[in-house]
């Protein structure tokens, strides 16, 4: 599997990774090692990852339980972005978490032309049938946007994405693979922050940060 | 969650108010306000629990560099910034109340 990894990508490892990788799996926390030999995904992180590999993070039960390292594309068995999470129906009984509903809610109702969808924990919980999400979660979006947005058009874009049980984080993220957030942009700040793969950067022309791959 | 508290001498108070960052995972907003005169005030809510030493040896070590920083009430909404993201944050907001100061 080659192509260009994005941020928020979920990737799920060869069966035999552990085995032929023993060395590296053998250095990852028990609960990560658990997570991996249960097939949950691991989530592409922003961050330049040395050649051949993608810099990637393990989601435990716990925000304690965060681990990133990098893994060799050739083990990666298959990928899930978030808007092919469109696609994934939500469990029964789901709905009772305000994150969910909103995500159920958005995904009928909005009819951007960008490809969309969940990240953080929502995707987490969509992509694993496990419960991830809680009654607090904020729900965590990513909007692909390949041109510049006007302001006006941001706050138009922003109010498609409110929704009355639950916040939601909209990030842009941009064909250089960094990203930041819609709200921001949308208050009129003068310099909005750029999650890059080499960090975080302050602009005022957040299309025109230059891709560091 | 957590909140944190701190406190550092100052000068007179700040001019100005300011509000940089957002709410969402990864970032920290970061809300400037004139402080009592003589006193800064630093709340830090975070949504990262055990922090709060790293939190102190950063505001040490940022008023230890602004021995005449005006007095300010810092309220910080951590969403689990990295320290990078803090650094820039905290700079921004600091850039933006002394280009207020100058109007």
């Amino acid at each position: 599997m080659s192509d260009k990894f994005l941020a928020h990508d979920l990737l799920w490892l060869k069966v035999d990774t552990p085995q032929r990788h023993a060395e590296w799996f053998a250095g990852l926390p028990l609960w990560a090692r658990e997570r991996i030999l249960r097939r949950h995904p691991l989530v592409v992180r922003r961050e330049l990852a040395p050649p051949g590999g993608v810099a990637v993070g393990l989601r435990g039960y716990s925000r304690a339980e965060r681990f990133g390292c990098f893994i060799p594309a050739g083990e990666i068995a298959r990928r899930m972005s978030p808007p092919e999470l469109h696609g994934v129906p939500l469990r029964e009984g789901r709905q009772s978490m305000p994150a969910l509903k909103a995500w159920e809610d958005l995904r009928h109702r909005i009819s951007v032309l960008f490809p969309w969808g969940p990240s953080g924990s929502a995707a987490y919980e969509l992509a694993t049938g496990t419960d991830v999400v809680s009654a607090t979660s904020d729900l965590d979006l990513v909007l692909y946007v390949p041109h510049p947005l006007t302001r006006r058009e941001a706050t138009r874009l922003l109010a498609e994405f409110e929704h009355p049980a639950c916040y939601c984080d909209v990030q842009i993220a941009m064909p250089s693979g960094s990203a930041f957030a819609l709200r921001e942009w949308e208050r009129g700040d003068a310099r909005v922050m750029v999650k890059t793969p080499r960090g975080p950067v302050l602009s005022n022309k957040p299309w025109s940060v230059e891709s560091t791959v | 969650m957590e909140t944190i508290k701190f406190e550092y001498p100052a000068k007179q108070p700040a001019s100005g108010r300011v509000l940089v960052g957002v709410v969402g995972s990864g970032d920290l907003e970061v809300l400037l306000e004139p402080g009592e005169s003589g006193k800064t005030r630093v709340t830090v809510n975070t949504s990262v629990d055990g922090a709060a030493s790293q939190w102190r040896a950063l505001f040490d070590r940022l008023f230890a560099t602004l021995p005449n920083a005006a007095a300010m009430n810092l309220e910080l909404n951590d969403f689990g910034a990295t320290p990078g993201v803090v650094r820039m944050r905290l700079e921004q907001a600091m850039e933006l109340v002394k280009q207020q100061a100058g109007k």
